[in-house]
């Protein structure tokens, strides 16, 4: 089963869980279990946001829909508007680390084991390349942080079985990350770890 | 030689594809997945036996397959070679610029010859076979040309100067190449493999003066994965960027190389 993990479900994100729900099996995890739009992923509640709500729900979340085998966690929305640094409160500082970087590690802290354990999983941390990150320092530190997990988690797991990649795609097109996660959850992904993968869209 | 499972690749089928320095490793790992895809595969070596030989398994395994020998750093072989694929599969869609050569040497004791005739086959090679086949891509709105760099061309490596210059720059060749023709239906990609279980490796070993069997237990603690790659896999991300799906990495280097960045 392919699991994706967001904070918030929106368009974009439903966008993307349709195109990879083509290919298999699809559960989509939100804090609110949130309805994707068109309905093509399976959806369940999972509060990735802090450590306790990972371990109280990640095992009912398996338990009842199965292991899982590839795991793609998403980005928050990018903000509609600039904010200056000495803007920045320390609410927006915490929501962004929240929503990016902290549910990515905490879903990946809980899908791993058992990936471990089988000797096989793909994890693929979708997040925004900021080509003009001017006004958004908080979402950059977090979308730079969740890279660099990826890729000093993929040394910790890699002669495990599981290779652990990010994916960077333009803000707002989550949809271009599909490729991507298309090719690193396939058979033929195997040997691409560590990296960073930076796929630019297809269509319009 | 098996081919990893299909992966629902698009676009594949019914393509022409030449992949150039097919003869043994890698690029008869390309050649026989890319036949496994339902592409006419256009075998290339400088070594017409091993050329047919590539031929003949894949279509033993089922595949529309012919050997066409020449030396990719002689544009006139090139454009013969490209002139007799037109003639008997048609206009090549799908370009795979593979051949390569290597000499492990320290620069300082590099002959001349041995660094030109690298660039020759590894970098103007290349450019050779894509300029040939752009005309019939563009005319046909779509066409791929993926190119294998390796790792070596992104960080470099002891012994392997000129190897790594022309792997380098067809990583720029390809970003150049792939922002002057392409598109959507066009596009140039390229891939950069890790250390990969081929008879290369044998130089490696000998440059290292360790045994072949020292010398791929030493790279693979190097790899996060903790192993070489595998012809197979190289070519299963060939397929991947060949395929509609590649023109996501329009332009980009790809790398394949188990975690490895040293």
């Amino acid at each position: 089963m392919l699991v994706i993990a967001a904070a918030a479900v929106d368009e974009g994100v439903a966008e993307l869980a349709q195109s990879l729900g083509e290919l298999g099996p699809t559960l989509l995890l939100t804090p609110g279990g949130d309805a994707a739009p068109g309905g093509a992923a399976a959806v369940a509640a999972a509060d990735l946001t802090t450590p306790e709500g990972a371990a109280r729900d990640w095992p009912a979340v398996e338990e009842k829909h199965g292991p899982t085998e590839s795991l793609v966690t998403l980005p928050s929305p990018v903000p509609s508007s600039p904010t200056k640094v000495a803007d920045v409160t320390d609410d927006l500082w915490s929501a962004c680390l929240r929503d990016n970087l902290f549910v990515a590690m905490h879903a990946a802290r809980a899908a791993a084991p058992a990936m471990i354990e089988r000797g096989h999983g793909r994890i693929a941390m979708v997040t925004w390349r900021l080509d003009d990150p001017a006004g958004y320092v908080a979402l950059a530190a977090a979308t730079g942080a969740v890279r660099h997990l990826a890729r000093t988690l993929a040394s910790e797991v890699g002669e495990q079985g599981v290779t652990v990649n990010a994916v960077s795609v333009a803000p707002g097109r989550l949809r271009d990350a599909a490729p991507a996660i298309r090719l690193l959850r396939s058979p033929d992904g195997g040997f691409v770890t560590s990296e960073n993968l930076s796929p630019v869209g297809v269509t319009p | 030689m098996t081919a990893a499972p299909a992966a629902g690749l698009r676009g594949l089928e019914g393509r022409v594809a030449l992949v150039t320095g097919a003869g043994q490793g890698i690029g008869a790992a390309i050649a026989a997945r890319l036949g496994d895809e339902g592409c006419r595969v256009a075998v290339n070596s400088l070594q017409p036996a091993k050329a047919a030989g590539t031929a003949e398994r894949l279509r033993g395994a089922g595949a529309d397959a012919h050997a066409f020998p020449a030396d990719v750093a002689d544009a006139s072989q090139v454009n013969d070679m490209v002139s007799g694929i037109e003639e008997t599969l048609g206009p090549v869609q799908i370009l795979v610029n593979n051949a390569a050569y290597l000499d492990m040497e320290r620069m300082l004791d590099q002959d001349p010859a041995i660094w030109n005739r690298m660039i020759d086959v590894d970098l103007t090679g290349p450019f050779n076979c894509a300029r040939r086949v752009l005309s019939g891509m563009l005319a046909a709105a779509w066409g791929r040309i993926v190119t294998i760099s390796s790792i070596w061309g992104l960080i470099g490596a002891k012994g392997a100067t000129a190897y790594c210059a022309a792997k380098g720059g067809l990583v720029e060749m390809t970003r150049a190449l792939d922002a002057e023709v392409g598109s959507a239906g066009v596009c140039a990609s390229a891939l950069a493999p890790g250390i990969i279980d081929t008879p290369q490796l044998a130089s490696d070993a000998g440059f290292a003066g360790i045994s072949l069997e020292e010398m791929k237990a030493r790279y693979a603690t190097e790899d996060l994965v903790g192993r070489i790659g595998t012809p197979e896999e190289i070519a299963g991300v060939v397929a991947f960027l060949a395929s509609d799906d590649g023109a996501a990495f329009r332009g980009q280097t790809v790398p394949v190389t188990g975690g490895r960045s040293e």
